[in-house]
């Protein structure tokens, strides 16, 4: 029976692609392990880590999420939830009258006042860490 | 606004409802940040803003929703597919069709973990005709790694999910490289097998 050549063509050819995706896969592996070095070494992941670890273990405390990581497509409830404010601080500190309030994001607020959504956002995270900052009120409910 | 952001709204607004949505568009067809909205919805969790478990079986349940829309829509239609694209035309076409039938349980399970090759990989499921019962099995199994992982995640670094997105990415996008690799490479064993000459002696013709 005479051997085609197409199938060793095939062959060659898969072989190839094989070799490519090779050298790939080598530089996904090392663009990983960069981002991995990276990460290990952010301050921020790393206190993250470190707080999980010790919450996991002792069961006390919450994480209070920091103002700065607050963005433009976050609802005002999020928020609530997130940074354990009184469901109408923001309504009344910002002088939100949307009605849609609190399930309002950010980004809606400020096209409500025709304002830059940069600066809108700005004064959420004012908002939110002057509550932060601020000793807790007593009998505080959610 | 980018697509993750409106993504990002939409769960804080409709919550389970959206993660469904979000999921089975994701695992069915649209090429959306779903990972990114995983490790997202993880941090919600954190937040007590979703619950982790009802968001684990909503993730789970999409993404086989998903797979098995994309698979029956190819194993119902596929053959009419195939003979109008002329992909039977293709010897790699039956080579590939085979090799997906033999493996079929560690490619489903493997490409689950592999980003937008899962999607690929439910068409060719259907089209190449792999066992119902074996996609939606290992179909299951491999969903039960990916969604749980991403949402944990999110779970543990909070509002710094953000961070781990790029990684996940090309974490999926390895394993699916490597399942390429990998089917290729059973495929040019295969054609070895079929096409290497007869042993000296054996025989000639």
């Amino acid at each position: 029976m005479p051997h085609s050549r197409r199938p060793d063509q095939e062959r060659k050819i898969i072989d190839w692609i094989i070799a490519g995706l090779g050298i790939l896969l080598a530089l996904l592996l090392f663009v990983l392990l960069l981002q991995y070095e990276s990460l290990r070494q952010d301050e921020a992941i790393r206190a993250r880590t470190e707080w999980f670890v010790n919450a996991f273990r002792d069961r006390t405390g919450s994480a209070t999420a920091s103002a700065a990581t607050i963005q433009s497509w976050m609802t005002f409830d999020y928020l609530d939830r997130a940074f354990g404010l009184p469901q109408t601080y923001l309504q009344e500190r910002l002088a939100i009258t949307d009605p849609r309030y609190p399930k309002l994001t950010i980004g809606e607020f400020a096209e409500d006042n025709h304002a830059a959504a940069s600066s809108t956002l700005n004064a959420v995270r004012a908002a939110v860490e002057a509550y932060l900052s601020a000793p807790p009120s007593a009998a505080s409910s959610t | 606004m980018s697509i993750l952001s409106a993504l990002l709204t939409w769960l804080l607004l409709y919550k389970y409802v959206a993660l469904f949505a979000i999921v089975y568009a994701g695992s069915a067809l649209l090429p959306l940040p779903v990972n990114a909205a995983l490790l997202a919805v993880g941090a919600f969790s954190g937040e007590h803003y979703f619950n982790f478990w009802i968001s684990l079986v909503v993730a789970v349940a999409a993404n086989c929703a998903g797979d098995l829309t994309a698979y029956l829509v190819t194993r119902h239609w596929g053959e009419k597919v195939t003979h109008a694209l002329r992909l039977d035309r293709f010897r790699f076409f039956g080579y590939l069709g085979e090799e997906l039938r033999n493996d079929a349980a560690i490619t489903v399970f493997l490409t689950r973990q592999a980003g937008y090759l899962s999607n690929i990989s439910n068409f060719l499921a259907g089209l190449v005709e792999v066992p119902f019962l074996t996609f939606f099995f290992f179909d299951l199994v491999g969903n039960l790694v990916e969604p749980p992982t991403a949402l944990t995640i999110g779970y543990v670094f909070g509002s710094y999910w953000s961070n781990f997105s790029l990684p996940f990415d090309v974490a999926t996008g390895i394993i699916a490289v490597a399942v390429i690799i990998f089917v290729l490479a059973r495929i040019s064993r295969s054609i070895a097998r079929k096409y290497d000459p007869p042993q000296s002696g054996a025989g000639q013709s």
